[in-house]
């Protein structure tokens, strides 16, 4: 059975903490160490800011879904003149880095006809 | 988790100390381009950036402080940081940033390294 969480926000810089905070909840929630929470809340971040790209309006839309140890995170934005769910740019080099870095998957899919980028990170084994 | 932004400036020996505590994000990182430009126009021979009382940077932030850099180097001049919060540490690593950057443990060694 898995879990889901939907956020939906304006895109404005100073709300994208209420993504990270999303995501640490979840993340701690599904009992994640506190590396884990942190590098999903980085994570969570980097997302947000390479679907957000150069648009200055629209509507963040993220779900969270917790399943067997794992969290998903879906993020595309919704807004006027982008029927197609990401803003213009690509993420950039430092962006991608940190989310190859710490993420088990991630890539891009199509959701309800838009295009949505996702990352999915696993709660880390802790040593016995 | 310090959600207070904030930036300390002060000379020490003649180079710029930044001080910045709290979050660097999509949200507070142009507050810190601002003041870096501002000191890179005063044409200080170092400007040290103490990431001390950071507790999370993103990309846009690394960005900002690479910018700063490099304007920097251009000029004949450097930009160091102070890094001591092992989270910052990782995301300089992963990204590749400590073998750009000069980074030092505390600010005293930083202004005079």
């Amino acid at each position: 059975m898995s879990d889901s969480v939907e956020l939906t926000i304006p895109v404005r810089s100073d709300l994208l903490i209420l993504a990270r905070l999303t995501a640490a909840a979840m993340a701690a929630r599904a009992e994640f160490g506190i590396e884990d929470i942190e590098d999903l809340r980085l994570v969570v971040e980097e997302l947000c800011i390479s679907v957000i790209g150069t648009m200055t309006t629209g509507t963040l839309h993220l779900r969270f879904t917790e399943d067997d140890g794992a969290i998903t995170v879906g993020c595309s934005l919704w807004g006027e003149g982008d029927e197609d769910g990401r803003g213009e740019s690509e993420p950039d080099e430092l962006s991608l880095r940190i989310i190859e870095a710490l993420v088990d998957e991630y890539g891009e899919d199509t959701v309800g006809g838009r295009r949505q980028s996702w990352i999915r990170k696993h709660r880390s084994k802790v040593a016995s | 988790m310090d959600l207070t932004f904030e930036i300390a400036e002060q000379r020490v020996d003649g180079v710029s100390v930044l001080t910045v505590t709290g979050e660097i994000d999509l949200a507070t990182a142009p507050e810190l381009r601002e003041c870096l430009v501002a000191q890179e126009a005063d044409r200080v021979p170092a400007i040290v950036v103490d990431l001390t009382g950071v507790s999370f940077i993103d990309s846009t932030a690394l960005g900002v402080l690479v910018g700063a850099y490099r304007r920097q180097e251009d000029a004949g001049r450097t930009l160091k940081l102070v890094v001591t919060e092992p989270r910052i540490l990782k995301v300089l690593e992963i990204t590749d940033l400590t073998s750009v950057f000069p980074v030092f443990a505390d600010v005293d060694e930083a202004v005079h390294g």
